[in-house]
C-alpha cells in the first residue's frame, strides 16, 4: 500500500509539465528524422528507414537520453528541491523509497521509448501500414534497455552530486564511441547488447579489410544469451549497489545555521 | 528521549557541532542560537538525516540515522519552504500520513484533524504552489503532527508567520508539549520562543553554551549583576533605602525627573523577597517594575559575552 502510494507520488513528481515536455520532444525525434529521410531520399524503402532511424535515434539517442533524464531524477530531483527530507524521515526503509522512485523512472522511460517507436513506425511506413515494423520486439528490448540504463543512472544518482553531467558524458561519449570501436571493445557498451537483441540492418561501422587485419579481435560476437545475461546482471547489480549506497549516504542539504 | 554524548559533526574543515553532550526530555524545549550556531546540524543529527563524525546520538534509545523505528515516532518540520508544489495541502499531508502507516478512515480522520489544528482547513484543497510562506509553514507542521508522534522536531517553525499565526502556532506547540510529548523547536529569534517555553538549549559556534531553565541559567551568571528597573516618582528616596541592603551593588536614576531607578544585585531572589516589605513600610509609590535581565536576549548576550 505504502509502496503503491509512493510510486504514484513519484510518478506524479517525475511527470511534471517540464518532464512531460521532455517526453514529448524525445518521442517525436525519430519520427521527424524519418520524415526528413523520406523527403530527402530518391527511393524510399520503409523498412530501411525504420531500421536506420530506430538503431541510431530510438536506441542510440531517445532511450539513453530518457534514461539519463529520468534515471538521475530519481534521487537528485528530490535533493535539489529539498523534499527528500520528507521521504527520509518517514518509517520506511530507504531501499523501498529508492525502489519506488526507480519504478516510476522506468515507467517514464518506457512510455517515452514506446511512443518514439510507434511514431517512428508511423512516419516510416504510412500510408502502407505499420505491420512490417518490428514494434513489439523493439519496445520489449527498449524496456530491457530502460531497466539496465535506468539502474546505471540510478546508481550514479545515489553516488554523485551531479549525475546529469555523468549521464550526458556517458550517453554521448562512451555509448557513442565504444560501439564503433572494432572487436571486443563493443562488449563495454550496453548498447551493443541491446542491438544484439534487436538487430536492425544498418551498415557495419568496421570495414571488412579492417576486420581481417584485426584477426581474432574482430571476430568477437555477442550472443543472445550473453546479451540477456549482461543486461540483467547490470540491472540487478547497479540496482543493488544503488540501494546499498542510498541506505548509508546522507542527502540532507548542507545549509547549516 | 534525546541524548547527545560528546557528539561532533564536521563538514570537511567546517565544524557543525563540536563535542555536544546533553539530554532533552518531554515537554517543549527551545534550541536557540544565532545563525551558524549549529542548531540545524543538531536537528539533522537527531532526525537521523546525518551521522555524527564523533560521539553518539540516541533518540528514544535508538540510533536515529535511517532508522524506521525512530521515524515511526518522530514528526519533523524542516526549515526549508520546499514542498511538493503540485499537490494540494490535503494530498501532501495524506501522503505523509500514508507513508507513516496510517490507513483508511483513521488516516482521513487524522489528516483532517491535523490540518484543522494548524488552521489550514479552508485552504487544504488548494495547490501548495499557490500558498503563502505562512501557509506553507502551517501545512508543514500539519504533516509533522499527522501521525501523533512522541517526538516533534520543528526547525524555525515560526518563520514567515504573521503575528496571529505565530501566536496560534506557539499555543499549539505549547499544548503539544503539555501533553507530555517531547517538542524541540529551533529558533534564532529569542523573543519568539520566550513566550513558548523557559526550557532552552543554547548553541553558539557549534558548541553547547547552556541548557536548562532560562531563569536558572540566568542565576548561574553571577559575574554579571542582575538589573531591576523600577519606575517611581520617589526614585532618590528609594535608591537611598535600597543601597542599605547588603546585596544591592548600585542604584542609578534615569529618565526625566529621575523617574526610573535601575538597581543592580547579585542575589535577585533576596532582593525580590525584601522589596515588597520595604515599599509598604516606607510608602514608596511604584508605577512599574521589571527586570531586563530576565529575557532570553539578556541571557544570550551574557553567555556569549557581547
Amino acid at each position: 500500500m505504502r509502496d503503491a502510494l509512493l510510486l504514484k507520488a513519484s510518478l506524479r513528481d517525475m511527470l511534471r509539465p517540464r518532464k512531460l515536455l521532455a517526453v514529448a520532444v524525445l518521442s517525436v525525434v525519430p519520427a521527424i528524422i524519418a520524415v526528413v529521410f523520406r523527403l530527402a531520399a530518391e527511393t524510399h524503402v520503409p523498412s530501411e528507414t525504420y531500421a536506420g532511424v530506430a538503431s541510431g535515434a530510438t536506441f542510440g539517442f531517445v532511450l539513453v537520453m530518457a534514461a539519463v533524464v529520468f534515471g538521475t531524477a530519481t534521487v537528485r530531483q528530490e535533493v535539489e528541491q529539498k523534499t527528500i527530507v520528507y521521504l527520509l524521515t518517514r518509517p520506511l526503509p530507504r531501499w523501498r523509497v529508492l525502489l519506488a522512485r526507480y519504478a516510476a523512472a522506468l515507467v517514464a522511460i518506457v512510455v517515452t521509448v514506446s511512443l518514439a517507436t510507434v511514431f517512428l513506425a508511423a512516419a516510416a511506413f504510412c500510408p502502407s501500414g505499420m505491420g512490417a515494423a518490428p514494434i513489439g520486439r523493439d519496445i520489449g528490448v527498449l524496456a530491457l534497455g530502460a531497466l539496465a540504463y535506468g539502474s546505471l543512472f540510478l546508481f550514479a544518482a545515489t553516488l554523485l552530486r551531479r549525475p546529469l553531467i555523468f549521464g550526458v558524458l556517458y550517453a554521448f561519449g562512451w555509448e557513442t564511441l565504444v560501439p564503433q570501436l572494432p572487436g571486443a571493445f563493443k562488449a563495454l557498451s550496453l548498447m551493443s547488447y541491446l542491438r544484439t537483441l534487436a538487430p536492425h540492418q544498418v551498415p557495419e561501422p568496421v570495414s571488412m579489410e579492417l576486420r581481417q587485419a584485426l584477426g581474432p579481435l574482430a571476430t568477437f560476437t555477442i550472443t543472445t544469451g550473453l546479451a540477456w545475461t549482461v543486461l540483467l546482471s547490470v540491472t540487478i547489480g547497479f540496482a543493488l549497489a544503488a540501494m546499498a549506497v542510498f541506505r548509508r549516504r546522507e542527502y540532507a542539504p548542507r545549509d547549516d545555521d | 528521549m534525546i541524548e547527545f554524548e560528546h557528539t561532533s559533526r564536521w563538514y570537511g574543515q567546517v565544524i557543525g557541532v563540536n563535542d555536544v553532550t546533553c539530554r532533552i526530555g518531554p515537554g517543549l524545549t527551545a534550541l536557540l542560537g544565532p545563525n551558524g550556531a549549529g542548531k540545524s546540524t543538531l536537528i539533522k543529527l537527531l532526525t537521523g538525516q546525518i551521522l555524527p563524525t564523533a560521539g553518539r546520538v540516541r533518540v528514544l534509545g535508538l540510533a536515529p540515522f535511517a532508522n524506521p523505528a525512530v521515524m515511526a515516532r518522530l514528526g519533523y518540520c524542516p526549515d526549508s519552504e520546499a514542498c511538493y508544489d503540485d499537490q494540494t495541502g490535503e494530498e501532501f499531508v495524506s501522503l505523509m500520513a500514508s507513508l507513516s502507516g496510517l490507513r483508511g478512515q483513521e488516516r482521513a480522520r487524522r489528516v483532517a484533524a491535523s490540518i484543522d489544528r494548524v488552521g489550514m482547513a479552508p485552504h487544504a484543497r488548494r495547490r501548495i504552489g499557490g500558498y503563502s510562506k505562512g501557509m506553507r509553514q502551517r501545512i508543514k507542521i500539519a504533516q509533522a503532527l499527522v501521525h501523533a508522534p512522541d517526538l516533534l522536531v520543528l526547525d524555525e517553525p515560526l518563520s514567515g508567520l504573521d503575528p496571529v499565526a505565530r501566536h496560534d502556532v506557539s499555543e499549539l506547540l505549547r499544548a503539544i508539549g503539555g501533553e507530555g510529548r517531547c517538542v524541540v523547536v529551533s529558533s534564532h529569534i529569542l523573543h519568539e520562543v520566550e513566550a513558548m517555553t523557559s526550557s532552552i538549549v543554547l548553541m553558539y559556534r557549534g558548541r553547547l553554551l547552556a541548557q536548562g531553565d532560562v531563569s536558572a541559567i540566568r542565576g548561574l551568571i553571577d559575574r554579571h549583576p542582575h538589573r531591576i528597573v523600577i519606575d517611581t516618582p520617589d526614585g532618590r528616596a528609594l535608591a537611598r533605602r535600597l543601597l542599605e541592603l547588603p546585596y544591592v551593588l548600585s542604584a542609578r536614576l534615569n529618565g526625566p525627573d529621575d523617574s526610573s531607578l535601575e538597581v543592580e544585585t547579585r542575589t535577585p531572589d533576596a532582593f525580590y523577597s525584601a522589596f515588597p516589605s520595604i515599599v509598604l513600610a516606607d510608602g514608596f509609590r511604584i508605577k512599574a517594575f521589571h527586570s531586563p535581565d530576565n529575557t532570553l536576549e539578556a541571557v544570550f548576550n551574557y553567555l556569549v559575552g557581547s
